[in-house]
């Protein structure tokens, strides 16, 4: 009967360990996807001066959007909460695709080498930056997931762990959805 | 290869073909007649006089059998050459019978564990929409060698892979993504029933070497301790392999620096196993439009593997075409045609899926500056 009891325990103990590191792996997968997130925004924001130099001399007529631009980085740069800076992170977002279009304006543009190469980088910049939001919103839904599922959601309890928010698109963006684009991809 | 030569190894076809049935019925009739006289004298008191005759037949049966095989490689290669290199020379690849890739080009696909034997031959190098390849059939062998009670040992063969892998150029460089194809239906079924009988012969050995001698014991009250004293190399057994199970997924053959990983969609993760380096790489390269694409593709060729290493994509997939010498070799060149152009618009659509085309666009925008 002691042998048992010895194997029961025995179990119980490595089930925990399995579920406890389990539910501590898919929390770290969501700050690892997060970190994704963070560091191809660095890589948008550090283009952006570049691409602001390159085409202000040709869209005089686009100062203030230029300059709110160069606001929106800087803020983003200082601000230290993440959640914050993410806030500001989407409006960044929205005046770059704000300038994207105005670009179309300014035919010029199409022959100077320097800003084709930083158009080219700042839109593989963004396709990773949309990679990164698809890895992290993976990573929060199979968190979310096991939250909810038991035995993980005691463990989960005892660690006070909450759920989590997926990325989803802003609903100007999702007004302005350009059926072609989506089928070229 | 001009019409006379392909009229000397079609009759050359026709010769060995003959000779190989013969052989075969002769390896027939000489199996069952030592089967019959081994029978009809197992009750016979004088067998021992001519139990010779099975030492002569048998040998004579392995030796039969080896020459045929012999035959039928030879034969194959000559109809390899014959009807590939046309088959190839036609869309302007390069085609050398007796090459291949090699051990180390293969392994770097990342896609098979280290073979114990390995050959590779029907080399092809070319361009397909603008992207340098280069493709070989290749065969990956594992042996088991086990030996028994009486000290024998066994060897046997497991195929890791058998099938044709194209290794193409291009523009772009990633870190390592890797797409194997999981077994599905029937093989996926048989792999269960594997599992489900492994664990009920667990679960049996614990009945029986665990609970069955507890509960049989009638003084099991007092007789716990010097059970699991007598016992106690089972039960080093017994947690070693559950701590085994446990750890097994991390021992698995995952490569240095690869994660696996799960992808939005359900019926593509059912199809792959994932592995990369980088996960917003991976997904930067399995846009939900490719996913669908390699959906598809899974569905129309079979299992096939994929890897993105470097600057270079791995694609390997089973043999589209099976040399068989007893059909004309005429109809053998047609069939190769059409299995080469099979292939060829495999490898165009993998690169049209992966967008190689832009890749080559944007690289270039970027380089030029």
């Amino acid at each position: 009967m002691e042998l048992i009891i010895f194997i029961v325990i025995a179990i119980i103990i490595i089930g925990f360990i399995l579920i406890y590191n389990t539910v501590i792996s898919k929390k770290n997968n969501v700050d690892n996807a997060l970190g994704s997130i963070d560091a191809e925004l660095k890589k948008r924001r550090d283009l952006i001066p570049n691409l602001v130099e390159s085409v202000k001399a040709y869209m005089q007529y686009e100062k203030d959007l230029l300059e709110k631009i160069t606001r929106l980085r800087e803020s983003a740069e200082k601000i230290e909460d993440p959640e914050k800076r993410l806030q500001i992170e989407q409006e960044l977002s929205k005046a770059l695709r704000t300038l994207a279009v105005r670009f179309e304006n300014y035919p010029q543009l199409k022959a100077s080498q320097n800003f084709l190469q930083l158009q080219a980088t700042l839109t593989d910049v963004e396709e990773s930056i949309a990679a990164a939001r698809r890895f992290y919103n993976q990573a929060v839904t199979e968190y979310n997931n096991i939250l909810e599922q038991i035995p993980f959601t005691f463990i989960a309890k005892m660690l006070g762990l909450q759920r989590k928010e997926v990325f989803t698109i802003p609903e100007e963006e999702r007004a302005n959805i350009d059926i072609g684009e989506l089928f070229k991809k | 290869m001009n019409q006379e030569e392909l009229n000397k190894i079609e009759r050359k076809r026709k010769t060995i073909y003959l000779i190989i049935q013969t052989l075969n019925i002769a390896v027939v009739i000489l199996f069952i007649g030592t089967f019959l006289f081994m029978f009809s004298n197992a009750f016979n008191p004088n067998f021992g006089d001519s139990f010779v005759l099975p030492f002569i037949t048998i040998p004579l049966i392995i030796i039969l059998v080896l020459v045929n095989r012999y035959l039928e490689n030879s034969i194959n290669k000559e109809i390899s050459k014959a009807i590939y290199e046309p088959a190839f020379k036609e869309k302007n690849t390069e085609f050398s019978y007796d090459d291949g890739l090699t051990l180390d080009e293969v392994m770097s696909s990342n896609l098979f564990p280290k073979p114990d034997r390995f050959t590779s031959s029907s080399l092809t190098k070319g361009e397909i929409s603008n992207f340098p390849y280069k493709a070989s059939n290749i065969t990956l062998l594992e042996e088991h060698t086990e030996t028994d009670k009486d000290g024998h040992t066994h060897t046997s063969t497991t195929v890791i892979f058998d099938g044709r892998m194209y290794i193409i150029e291009t523009p772009f460089y990633k870190k390592g993504i890797i797409l194997k194809s999981k077994k599905i239906g029937k093989e996926k079924l048989l792999n269960i029933a594997v599992s489900a009988i492994i664990i009920l012969i667990a679960i049996g050995l614990i009945i029986h070497n665990l609970l069955l001698p507890i509960l049989s014991d009638p003084y099991y009250k007092e007789g716990v301790v010097e059970f699991f004293k007598k016992n106690l190399l089972f039960f080093i057994g017994f947690i070693l392999i559950i701590i085994l199970t446990i750890i097994s997924p991390f021992l698995s053959s995952r490569k240095k620096g690869y994660r696996k990983a799960k992808l939005e969609s359900g019926q593509f993760n059912e199809y792959f196993d994932i592995e990369t380096q980088d996960q917003v790489e991976l997904r930067k390269t399995l846009t939900p439009a490719v996913m669908e694409k390699l959906i598809n593709l899974r569905s129309s060729i079979g299992e096939f593997h994929l890897s993105i290493i470097g600057s270079k994509i791995f694609f390997a997939f089973p043999k589209s075409f099976a040399i068989k010498y007893n059909k004309p070799v005429q109809e053998l060149i047609e069939e190769a045609k059409q299995a080469v152009e099979r292939e060829l618009e495999t490898i165009k659509s993998i690169i049209e899926t992966l967008k190689l085309e832009e890749e080559k666009i944007k690289k270039g925008i970027i380089n030029n500056n």
